[in-house]
């Protein structure tokens, strides 16, 4: 009887731990993300580059019609802040003003101005590096990937 | 379809619990794809999930994915609890309170995610959390009631039991036997059904957004109301027979006490 109980109360805690994990110990992803990032590198595969412009070009040519695609961004520093809000900056000058979010259990990346909407797979998220993986219906996940360093 | 327990229930009973329910899984699983990049029944792989995230050190993301199994887990858990202590007092009420309670949770996700969602990760890992209780609320009730020939919100042991199925029909010595036969119905129909509402939901998705989950709850209510409805018809039909045999006895006594009367007359 008192083994049964001991079990029990084993057992319930065992299930409990994940929420205590999670509420007490650690820090959600989103944190992660905030302050200052510069694009470092696009890495493709040869084959997937000519694929991947033509799909940005293709969508971006279609994205006044409210349609969901790609950027190919270049040389940006992003600036993940607190509320949401992400500015894209090039030579200092702010080009785009977005919206982030982070989706699933925090391993996916949503970026969107309300027009086009991309999606990417983080795959490395350290103090001074994220690595994005460029998610799409074709299926070039690894195979496009966005390198930023902290500024 | 929730009144029937165990091995009283009929082929027919399980087919009609089964798609309907399969096809609000199928809804679901896409929803919760489209809207969050997560399954919202994909246990199987959720498993595979939590020991990669282990493994990369990436003890948040851990975490999330072992609550949500929990959440599936309490959800059966609930389904099969309120079942076997409230089945005999009430059978259609023990069964019908986990769709209720599915039901609720799937309303909630809808309306939250219409009019609250601010797209932040926490609100996105409660909602999956929900989804996955839910899920696991239906599971767990139609696997209890139907003595485990129905389970609609993931397809892996399906296909199993299908796949033993269609190698048993390359045999004739199983070919024509009836529960057999009748396994294979049972299956296909799910199957069918949960591809329908996955299809649906996707197709519905790009307009409907969180309002996905108002068409399930329709879904659920009917599966409610189908029962209640059928139970009242039953209770009147027999109110009514009960009526007429009540109206028939005065009748009869009176027949024979004047039966009675006359013979003493004669006697007289």
């Amino acid at each position: 009887m008192i083994l049964r109980k001991v079990i029990y109360t084993l057992a319930f805690l065992l299930l409990l731990s994940p929420a205590y994990l999670l509420f007490a110990k650690l820090k959600t992803p989103e944190k992660n993300f905030l302050g200052i990032w510069k694009e470092a590198a696009w890495e493709y595969k040869e084959a997937d580059r000519f694929l991947l412009h033509q799909l940005a070009d293709k969508q971006n040519r279609i994205a006044t019609a409210n349609e969901e695609g790609v950027r190919i961004h270049t040389g940006e520093t992003w600036n993940f802040k607190k509320n949401g809000v992400l500015l894209l900056t090039k030579h200092d000058d702010t080009i785009k003003t977005m919206r982030w979010s982070l989706k699933g259990r925090g391993n996916v990346l949503e970026i969107t101005d309300g027009e086009v909407t991309e999606h990417y797979d983080i795959s490395t998220v350290e103090q001074d590096k994220i690595e994005l993986n460029y998610l799409s219906d074709m299926h070039i996940k690894e195979s496009a990937k966005l390198i930023f360093e902290k500024t | 379809m929730l009144r029937k327990y165990s091995n009283s229930r009929t082929l027919s009973d399980n087919i009609k619990l089964g798609t309907l329910t399969a096809f609000v899984a199928g809804m679901v699983n896409v929803a919760s794809f489209l809207l969050f990049f997560s399954f919202s029944s994909n246990v199987t792989g959720y498993y595979a999930v939590m020991m990669s995230e282990l493994i990369k050190g990436n003890l948040y993301q851990f975490a999330v994915v072992a609550i949500w199994i929990s959440s599936f887990f309490f959800g059966s858990f609930l389904s099969n609890f309120i079942v076997i202590h409230f089945n005999k007092r009430n059978a259609y009420l023990a069964h019908a309170m986990p769709i209720i309670l599915e039901m609720a949770c799937l309303l909630f996700v809808g309306v939250y995610g219409s009019y609250y969602y601010k797209d932040t990760l926490m609100e996105t890992e409660v909602l999956l959390l929900l989804m996955l209780f839910a899920m696991g609320l239906q599971n767990g009730l139609t696997a209890s009631i139907s003595n485990f020939a129905v389970k609609t919100t993931h397809l892996t042991g399906a296909t199993t039991d299908l796949a033993i199925l269609f190698s048993m029909f390359t045999h004739k010595e199983y070919r024509n036997k009836q529960h057999i036969i009748d396994k294979a119905k049972l299956l296909v129909s799910i199957f069918a059904s949960y591809l329908a509402g996955a299809l649906v939901s996707s197709m519905g998705y790009s307009f409907l957004k969180f309002k996905v989950f108002y068409i399930v709850s329709l879904f659920l209510l009917f599966v409610i109301v189908y029962d209640l409805y059928k139970i009242r018809s039953v209770n009147r039909l027999l109110r009514i027979r009960k009526k007429g045999e009540e109206e028939e006895t005065p009748e009869k006594i009176g027949t024979e006490i004047s039966k009675n009367n006359r013979n003493e007359m004669v006697l007289q």
